[in-house]
């Protein structure tokens, strides 16, 4: 019966295109698909400088113009586009492991294990987020690596939180006792009983945070303490595209548009997801 | 009763609870033999003690359960509140498995059947893949599911509440345990699959020779599936007797006042049903009297000034100081 209706349900939505959905898929699609090609594309590599052609507008040499030192704009949009992509999808897994190992430690065990964890993730919280990221960066150096781990860390807290919150009903639940009473033991019950319920939780959050993490790494950027020029990266090229912002709006505006549509896409997206999983939590309980 | 040594012996058995009020017994003193391919029905109303028992047999409470230092839980002989963690781990479910009174939520509604019903198997037996999925097929075959194969994949949601609980039931029995609790089995169901999930427990016990714990506030399926019935009540075992003298013979007020309150088709449409006056009593740790003093009709001054200790009767016992006659 449930089937039926899904699948009627699908049906519908073939029938007449569903626009948030195509339209963020298609956008990051576009994104992943540049970022992934642009060596193979005929465009300059995104260090050349084109000394003849300084802050042009869009032509059919350089697609989407060149900056102040003639370097071709879409190809630094696409080499930036794999900064964001890999510091925006690698930094909430960091976080997303680890907040959810810390989650359902707190959320099963008791007494000190609890009572430490809660209170090394509040000191984390407690702290200014980019004033952190900035230390760390500081401290390891700055590169892809080093943001990447910082962002991590960040992220760590807020997964740790969810799925903390997630697992404490779970753990109530009868399926948990029955496994105990099967003779499974704590790791068992966690990994196998409690995760498979949170999952749904876990991917609509992680994909929101890869769009924080997209603005942070620009912001990261944009103070000079991202990844280090002249590899490009999108906050870096709206940082550096302020000074000519009056003559050459388009040199910041470029880069701040793919960012935006990115975070856009992402959080379009990831509200869908949530609908979906409430939905189908709302079935379940 | 036979004179070998018990599967389950229970002596002395007493729990309380921490409660902002003081310590609630939550089990007073209990004693109970279990013997192979016999059934014990557990009865008593919400709230008697019924499940916290069964879960004390597998020290499945909360950690701020106190136990007392005298009693013991023998299950082979072994005492099982002395066992460590990992040696618990490995009675439950290979030895004792029980059966949950809900199977919507007993069983992960996110997970296959047949992986919930291989792991098991997979963790106690230390068999594989290939063998448990045989195992499984076989299992879910013997408990009546039609088209095992097909069922394996399938996810709770998708079968009836029936189907679920023998699901359920093909996990518990498994890894083959020597004892199966089974704690209100069917109270989730519809009646009609009520007797046909009794009917195959009953089926199973007599096949495997198991024990069988039977928890149920149905006087009506204690009286037709079980050997022997306990009648629990504020943490009491307040009588125990062979089924066929208890429902015949009586001897605690408490047991007849069940029994009076069944509904009877001799009795008029619409007539009143028989209740027992007053609610059932928490009791505090420490406290004297009978517990059921409060609500009975036979009160006598020493009810409420001593707990009456349990008295032998033809086959078991019971707790009361001014009983009904015997035959």
């Amino acid at each position: 019966m449930t089937a039926l209706t899904e699948q009627v349900g699908h049906l519908s939505t073939l029938s007449r295109p569903d626009w948030r959905l195509v339209l963020p898929v298609g956008w990051l699609a576009l994104v992943f698909l540049a970022a992934l090609t642009v060596d193979w594309l005929p465009v300059p590599t995104p260090t050349d400088m084109d000394f003849m052609a300084v802050e042009t507008l869009p032509s059919a040499e350089h697609w989407l113009g060149t900056d102040q030192d003639g370097r071709d704009i879409f190809s630094r949009v696409a080499h930036g586009a794999r900064v964001s992509l890999v510091v925006g999808f690698l930094a909430p897994l960091v976080g997303l492991f680890f907040g959810t190992l810390l989650g359902l430690l707190s959320a099963w065990y008791g007494g000190i294990a609890r009572t430490s964890i809660l209170v090394a993730l509040d000191a984390i919280l407690a702290f200014p987020g980019l004033v952190l990221a900035m230390a760390l960066t500081a401290i390891l150096g700055a590169s892809v690596g080093s943001v990447t781990l910082a962002l991590g860390v960040l992220a760590i807290p807020s997964f740790a939180r969810i799925s903390r919150a997630r697992a404490l009903p779970l753990i109530q639940r009868e399926f948990v006792l029955a496994a105990k009473t099967a003779g499974a033991g704590d790791a068992w019950i966690l990994l196998r009983e409690v995760l498979p319920n949170m999952v749904m939780t876990l991917v609509t959050y992680t994909l929101t945070i890869v769009s924080v993490m997209i603005v942070i790494e620009g912001a990261l950027s944009f103070l000079g303490v991202g990844v280090p020029p002249p590899a490009p990266s999108w906050g870096g090229m709206i940082s550096e595209g302020r000074s000519a912002l009056e003559r050459a709006p388009h040199i910041s505006l470029i880069p701040a548009a793919a960012m935006f549509f990115t975070v856009l896409s992402l959080n379009v997206l990831g509200d869908r997801l949530r609908r979906r999983a409430e939905a189908r939590e709302g079935g379940l309980s | 009763m036979n004179a070998a040594v018990p599967l389950l012996a229970i002596e002395h058995l007493s729990l309380a609870f921490p409660t902002p009020a003081g310590e609630v017994l939550a089990l007073d003193d209990i004693c109970l033999d279990l013997h192979r391919g016999r059934t014990l029905g557990l009865v008593g109303e919400s709230g008697s003690g019924k499940s916290v028992l069964s879960r004390a047999i597998l020290r499945l409470l909360p950690p701020s359960a106190q136990w007392s230092p005298d009693g013991h839980v023998r299950f082979h002989g072994e005492d099982l509140l002395g066992l460590g963690r990992k040696g618990m781990q490995q009675i439950r479910g290979r030895r004792i498995a029980m059966i949950f009174q809900d199977p919507m939520t007993a069983l992960n509604p996110v997970r296959t059947l047949g992986a919930q019903l291989m792991e098991g198997m997979c963790l106690h037996l230390g068999i594989g893949r290939r063998e448990a999925e045989q195992r499984a097929l076989d299992l879910l075959k013997q408990v009546g599911i039609p088209s095992p194969a097909s069922r394996m994949n399938q996810f709770p949601h998708e079968l009836s509440g029936g189907m679920r609980q023998r699901v359920v039931i093909a996990m518990a029995i498994a890894c083959e345990p020597d004892l199966l609790i089974a704690d209100e089995p069917t109270t989730a169901l519809d009646v009609t699959v009520q007797a046909e999930i009794l009917d195959l427990l009953k089926a199973l016990q007599a096949q495997r020779r198991m024990a069988m714990l039977l928890i149920t506030h149905d006087l009506g399926v204690a009286a037709g599936y079980c050997d022997d019935i306990a009648v629990m009540y504020a943490g009491q075992l307040v009588e125990m007797a062979d089924t066929g003298s208890l429902f015949r013979h009586p001897r605690m007020p408490y047991t007849r006042a069940l029994m009076d309150s069944i509904p009877r088709m001799e009795d008029e449409p619409h007539s009143t049903l028989t209740s027992i006056p007053g609610r059932p009593t928490v009791r505090m740790a420490g406290q004297a009297g009978c517990p059921f003093a409060g609500r009975c009709s036979r009160r006598r001054s020493e009810c409420l000034s001593e707990t009456p200790p349990p008295t032998r009767s033809r086959d078991g016992f019971f707790r009361c100081h001014n009983p009904l006659e015997a035959p």
